[in-house]
């Protein structure tokens, strides 16, 4: 008999008394503010309405006009095409590089793990810091490398090119990502018993069938933690973007999430930014609701 | 013959073994060739940063080098000096313990709630918590920030602590591995007349280590790296923690960027100890938390 069973006769205070903090926390630091941006994104809030205090409220004009500009769709375009890049270049990387590790020396191993562990400790504006070191305009280190090799090459603007920028951008994502993909790739790993591969190559089953029938369906759950929290982080991508650019990027390097800043503190628009933002949440959720699904279904269904 | 064997192309190899082990495949040695590169592209980065830290303002400023073109030490010592440090990582490791330990607690408790517990509204509430892990922090700054103040958080150690409990990700991490824990136990120990509170904190928590430990790395390094939150809780400089510190070095009007680097490689090296001293834990805690 299962403990949903017995609970159900009758209402016990404990659940609630445990969930308390932690719902009480949410609603005090996510919640409330959602509210409050809700609340936001249907008043007309600029620069005059900062002034007089309060906004004028204009129903669903900042989400009709959000929708009906080209601009929107570019953007939410790009950055779904930006979030795909990062997660599945981060995935693929990760996998072969955790596939890699379990065939190496415990020795090679451990200093291996001891180095993605330094990368990823590293604090993400740091991180960040150093790549835009690594490409900037004057002090690149890669131009000057390429130059010491022989080839006399001018310094040369990275960013000019949205399409070497937004790689260089994605490089860096994906750089700061790696670790904690191929640690988890590489535990789970782990985790799968040796005999059951050994039974199923004794049994003449090719590498790839191995992987396609043992090991994937294994590592599935993992796979789906990670390509979530990857979608999630990636989507809301911020600081890469705002801090490789000098704090002022070009439009074409809009992203949701820097739109959504640049409309509410660039332009002094807090109702449209409001509403952007708000455009931006039901955007994510529609692109990880599979993946919600199946993260509430784990385990539950068993 | 010696020679002629070694340009035999249908030898199957054409080395041997120095340590008298068998001799390794040609595959075997492309695929740690491949992985030594990617790991190298991986930390290149983090070298050439921890060696520029040894470099002097002129030379940064210069054109490029891999290594030092002299060596010093006067960067770290000048961070030492010239910057309340100590308090800094004071505020830092007294801010990330408490708040790991708040987010243990409170999240643990949630999650043995949504996973063994059958109540009104759990569903709804636990698809609530996971939707705010998708809520972008900085499209909220102002609200939130009008919270805190309300609350009178602002410049108080509380206000960098208490937002951090709100960890939707440590909830459902711990959650999902609580599930995997039979219904049996917690039954028994019910029958055996322990109490609700007991049998969460004596049998369900024990069990739920590896999730736990994973979340806890997880919470250690966001808050040791935490930067949009302080910056706007810890206005005064009795509060700032470590990243805002850096922060404020990188906005002022001649950036001291040797400063910035020493101060970084510092900061970096308290969460490196724990890692490696961790290791095992993180890696068993994460295969663990995700097979299951």
């Amino acid at each position: 008999m299962s403990i949903a069973a017995v609970r159900r006769r009758k209402i016990s205070p404990w659940p609630y008394l445990l969930i308390f903090p932690s719902i009480l926390a949410l609603i005090l630091i996510l919640g409330y503010p959602i509210v409050k941006l809700l609340n936001l994104s249907f008043q007309k809030y600029g620069l005059t309405q900062i002034i007089a205090g309060r906004g004028v409220g204009v129903g669903l004009k900042n989400f009709t006009d959000s929708l009906s500009d080209s601009n929107f769709w570019t953007i939410l375009l790009r950055t779904y095409a930006f979030t795909f890049c990062i997660v599945f270049v981060t995935i693929i990387v990760g996998a072969a590089m955790a596939h890699l590790m379990l065939r190496m020396h415990n020795v090679i191993r451990i200093l291996l793990t001891a180095i993605f562990v330094m990368v990823w400790a590293m604090p993400q504006l740091v991180g960040i810091s150093i790549w835009r070191w690594l490409f900037s305009f004057n002090f690149s280190i890669i131009t000057s490398t390429v130059r010491s090799l022989g080839f006399p090459i001018a310094n040369h603007n990275y960013f000019q090119n949205i399409i070497s920028g937004f790689t260089i951008i994605g490089g860096c994502v994906a750089w700061g990502a790696l670790p904690f993909v191929t640690i988890s790739i590489y535990a789970a790993l782990t985790q799968v018993p040796k005999e059951l591969i050994e039974a199923a190559e004794l049994d003449g089953a090719t590498r790839f069938q191995v992987f396609k029938n043992i090991i994937f369906p294994m590592l599935f759950p993992i796979y789906i933690i990670l390509i979530s929290l990857s979608v999630i982080w990636d989507f809301q991508i911020f600081s890469h973007i705002w801090v490789f650019l000098d704090a002022r990027p070009a439009p074409q390097y809009f992203t949701m999430a820097i739109y959504a800043f640049e409309q509410s503190f660039g332009q002094s628009e807090y109702g449209k930014g409001a509403a952007i933002s708000i455009l931006m949440i039901i955007a994510l959720l529609g692109f990880t609701g599979y993946y919600l699904k199946q993260m509430v279904k784990i385990g539950d269904g068993q | 013959m010696k020679l002629l064997r070694i340009f035999d192309a249908n030898a199957k190899n054409n080395w041997t073994s120095t340590s008298g082990r068998r001799t390794p495949e040609t595959a075997e040695i492309l695929r740690t060739a491949l992985l030594i590169g990617m790991t190298f592209v991986v930390l290149a980065p983090v070298i050439w940063f921890t060696l520029s830290s040894f470099k002097g303002l002129a030379e940064l400023g210069g054109r490029p080098h891999f290594l030092p073109q002299s060596f010093s030490l006067d960067n770290y010592s000048e961070a030492l000096k010239s910057y309340n440090y100590k308090r800094y990582f004071f505020n830092s490791v007294f801010v990330t313990t408490v708040a790991t330990i708040l987010t243990l607690v409170i999240n643990s408790m949630a999650a043995y709630a949504f996973a063994k517990y059958n109540f009104r509204g759990r569903d709804g509430l636990f698809v609530l918590t996971l939707a705010m892990i998708m809520i972008p922090l900085q499209v909220i700054l102002i609200p939130i920030y009008l919270v805190v103040a309300q609350l009178g958080m602002v410049n108080t150690y509380w206000g960098l602590i208490i937002p951090a409990a709100a960890t939707p990700t440590g909830v459902f991490v711990i959650r999902q591995y609580m599930l995997t824990i039979p219904d049996e136990l917690i039954e028994s120990a019910r029958i055996d007349g322990a109490g609700e509170f007991r049998i969460y904190a004596r049998i369900v928590l024990p069990l739920a280590r590896p999730a736990l430990a994973v979340v806890a790395i997880f919470s250690i390094l966001w808050r040791w790296n935490d930067f949009i939150w302080p910056l706007l809780v810890a206005q005064d400089e009795k509060f700032y923690t470590l990243p805002v510190a850096l922060a404020q070095l990188n906005g002022r009007l001649a950036v001291p960027t040797n400063i910035i680097i020493a101060m970084s490689v510092m900061s970096i090296i308290p969460v490196l100890f724990m890692f490696v001293f961790m290791q095992r834990q993180i890696v068993q805690g994460i295969s663990q938390t995700g097979m299951k």
